[in-house]
């Protein structure tokens, strides 16, 4: 008998998301971060525990002993760090994590050096029409053709040094987040921050109602996606089964939509487990979850740095969808609370070798 | 001798050993017995990973600290046997054919070690039409003249020459009197000598750093996987001593190391990564924090093979990286200096648990350094009411 899915605080879903929005995040820079979620889950009274680095895992006990099931979401983002100074006292860029330069373009930036906090904006190499006309268009897009305007008076690279930036300081994007009455969410950074308020929604809604989890069950807020490592560090040996929250491409070829849930079948590291993901549909037609399954391509999640780190479990990945992922994205409110249900109805089925509970 | 002389001398040791990824065990016997000779004890994985232990001072300042380095190179191996007696080969790691062009190579066989030159497979620079300018750069246009009478596949695996078989570089070392090191594999067995003098100095002058404190020579790192197996859980830090090309920028001299901020695995830890700054900084050790996009390290596997660990890597000064490289001994005896604080410095975090409260847990922004911003745009229909 499927659990039915249980009610979603909307209006929390949206506060830690706008929050979390506003902490800058790229991947090794996500230490206020993790400070704001081991608050908000101090503050809905959900265990956890801190890694060295900063991977939090939540914990909600079952009943009793055996395996226990992993959800895993992350809370690094994209971003850049400084990759050179030029002459001109603008800064290069080197992505953080893999997106293309293209949406970089009039991202507007908090560069984090060791002395000072500058703000400043990205901008093409050729970046007035008045000056260089066509050749505007003619530039091609890619990280050595953008460049930061820091908002501080300088004009060579020794002035710029003057200020304190060097190499290798965290450049963090704006997320510039817009919540539309019509329940679209339009922000950088929803990749992951939209999956973790939807876990932490989810994480609530059980403690409202004091439901416990069907198997043990770890929540990890992982920080290095971005770059393929997150989950490899963090499990222990009982996990049997490991289910992993983040965003799901909407583009034409893709069937993933901006409402339900988005169940991906199959990434670019390989299938994810066929049972576990038939399990997850099952229960959003039990719960009444609109759903979909889509394949993505060009995708790598949590799930595979567990599988690469030598872990064997049984994993899927479920997915909000969201139209321009790593660029301007855009997701609406529906596919958060539909994934948030269904962790509500996955936390408290048995697991998929076990019996009933 | 004099401490620049022994570095040199192990230096010139390490490159006169052939150890291409996968060939490395007398490279492995050579560092084991050097540290055998130091007094220092180690373990030896079972592929020859090397992990020399040096018990910290204090009982009870937290995890364990670890330095890791790769003494593999870059090398290639017998891929296909011409008809006309040549040997295709592959490379090992990941180099471009161009610097293989002309390298004197040894090829080890089950029977024993031959000489050879790898040559682009049009190599007659006096008939020109034959298309010596036009000959594409690739492993596929690199053919391996081995110096025996063979002019048949027959022949060449008469001698015992089989596909496998490990081919290893000349390094063709030199040191010059003004400091430049020139030669191949100089990544990493220039790195690998300024730490086994590091480690000799330790020992001599009876220094114990305060940290138990680990060294890893690794095998494996130019195909990526160096450093997962051999990592003791209670260690917290890993620096990865690495060979780093400059950009040969003004700011950036021969002598001066860098202190790496991020890879093509994403960026080091921040903590450890300012930690290692502000120690040089303090020190006037010349260095500049650097991207390394191209860059591989053992840190990287290290993650990859799911450690919860901080990493670093600080590298030294070279030149032309897999190629025909060099390096300058002022910047590897800056390396040795900075490595010394290092280790005989306090951790970045004294109490750096693998599990942490959130109490402890380390900040990365203060939140008064953040420019206030005045972005307030007023709401359209507000301002378009008070016209209406």
């Amino acid at each position: 008998m499927t659990p039915a899915a249980l009610e979603i605080d909307d209006a929390f879903l949206k506060r830690v998301l706008l929050d979390m929005l506003a902490i800058p995040s790229p991947t090794g820079f996500t230490d206020e971060l993790v400070h704001y979620v081991c608050e908000a889950l101090r503050a809905i009274d959900v265990p956890f525990e801190l890694s060295r680095r900063g991977t939090v895992r939540a914990m909600l006990a079952a009943s009793g002993p055996g395996s226990s099931r992993v959800i895993a979401n992350h809370l690094d983002t994209i971003g850049a760090s400084v990759a050179s100074i030029r002459s001109n006292g603008r800064l290069g860029l080197q992505p953080v994590g893999t997106w293309s330069s293209r949406f970089a373009e009039g991202g507007r930036v908090t560069v984090f050096s060791r002395d000072r906090v500058l703000r400043g904006q990205v901008l093409p190499l050729l970046a007035s029409g008045h000056a260089f006309n066509e050749a505007v268009d003619q530039l091609p897009v890619g990280w050595d053709k953008v460049e930061v305007r820091i908002n501080w008076p300088t004009s060579s690279a020794a002035q710029t040094r003057d200020l304190g930036v060097r190499e290798g300081d965290f450049v963090a994007f704006d997320s510039d987040p817009e919540w539309d009455p019509s329940g679209f969410i339009t922000a950088r950074h929803l990749d992951n921050k939209a999956g973790a308020a939807a876990v932490l929604a989810a994480l609530k809604a059980m403690r409202d109602v004091g439901a416990k989890p069907c198997a043990n069950l770890s929540v990890l807020f992982t920080i290095t996606e971005e770059v393929g490592t997150g989950a490899g560090a963090s499990l222990g040996a009982d996990v049997a089964e490991f289910l992993g929250i983040d965003i799901g491409p909407v583009a034409p070829g893709q069937n993933a939509a901006e409402t339900g849930v988005t169940l991906c079948a199959q990434d670019t590291s390989g299938p994810f487990d066929r049972r576990l993901t038939r399990r997850l549909r099952q229960l959003c037609r039990d719960a009444q979850i609109p759903h979909q399954t889509d394949v993505f391509r060009y995708y790598y999640s949590d799930a595979n740095s567990a599988i690469v780190a030598g872990h064997d479990v049984q994993h899927a990945l479920i997915c909000f969808g969201t139209d321009a992922t790593h660029g301007y994205e855009r997701t609406h409110v529906d596919s958060l609370l539909s994934v948030a249900r269904l962790l509500t109805v996955y936390a408290r089925s048995p697991l998929l070798q076990h019996d009933p509970c | 001798m004099t401490p620049r002389e022994r570095l040199k001398q192990t230096l010139l040791d390490l490159l006169a050993i052939p150890s291409p990824s996968g060939f490395t065990d007398e490279v492995t016997r050579y560092i084991a017995s050097l540290l055998s000779d130091i007094g220092v004890a180690y373990d030896i994985t079972r592929r020859g990973t090397l992990r020399a232990h040096i018990p910290g001072a204090a009982a009870n300042c937290g995890p364990a600290q670890a330095v890791v380095c790769h003494a593999d190179t870059i090398g290639a191996m017998v891929r296909e046997i011409l008809p006309s007696g040549r040997i295709r080969v592959a490379p090992i790691g990941h180099w471009s054919s161009r610097f293989a062009e002309g390298a004197r190579v040894s090829v080890f066989s089950e029977v024993r070690a031959y000489r050879g030159t790898l040559l682009p497979c049009v190599a007659w620079g006096q008939s020109r039409d034959a298309g010596v300018e036009t000959v594409p750069i690739g492993w596929d246009h690199i053919e391996l003249r081995i110096d025996e009478m063979v002019t048949s596949a027959a022949a060449v695996r008469a001698r015992g020459i089989e596909i496998g078989d490990f081919i290893a570089l000349d390094t063709q070392a030199e040191t010059l009197d003004n400091g430049f090191i020139v030669g191949r594999s100089l990544d990493n067995k220039a790195g690998v000598a300024a730490v086994l003098e590091c480690i000799r100095d330790l020992i001599v002058e009876e220094v114990r750093p305060p940290r138990d404190l680990y060294f890893l020579f690794t095998v494996t790192e130019t195909v990526g996987t160096g450093a997962g197996s051999a990592l003791l859980p209670a260690v917290s830090e890993l620096v990865t001593i690495d060979f780093a090309a400059e950009a040969w920028a003004e700011h950036c001299p021969f002598e001066h190391l860098t202190v790496a901020s991020a890879d093509a695995a994403g960026p080091y830890d921040y903590h450890l990564t300012q930690h290692i700054a502000d120690l040089a900084r303090d020190r006037d050790i010349p260095f500049e924090k650097r991207l390394l996009p191209a860059h591989h390290s053992d840190a990287a596997a290290a993650l990859a093979a799911g450690h919860d660990v901080r990493t670093a890597v600080l590298a030294y000064a070279g030149d032309a990286s897999h190629s025909l490289e060099r390096t300058h001994v002022r910047s590897l005896e800056n390396l040795q200096q900075l490595l010394r604080a290092y280790v005989t410095a306090q951790p970045t975090f004294c109490d750096d648990r693998s599990l942490t409260s959130i109490k402890d847990f380390s900040h990365q922004i203060d939140s008064d350094s953040l420019p206030p911003r005045e972005r307030e745009v007023p709401d359209p229909g507000e301002v378009l009411k008070k016209l209406q």
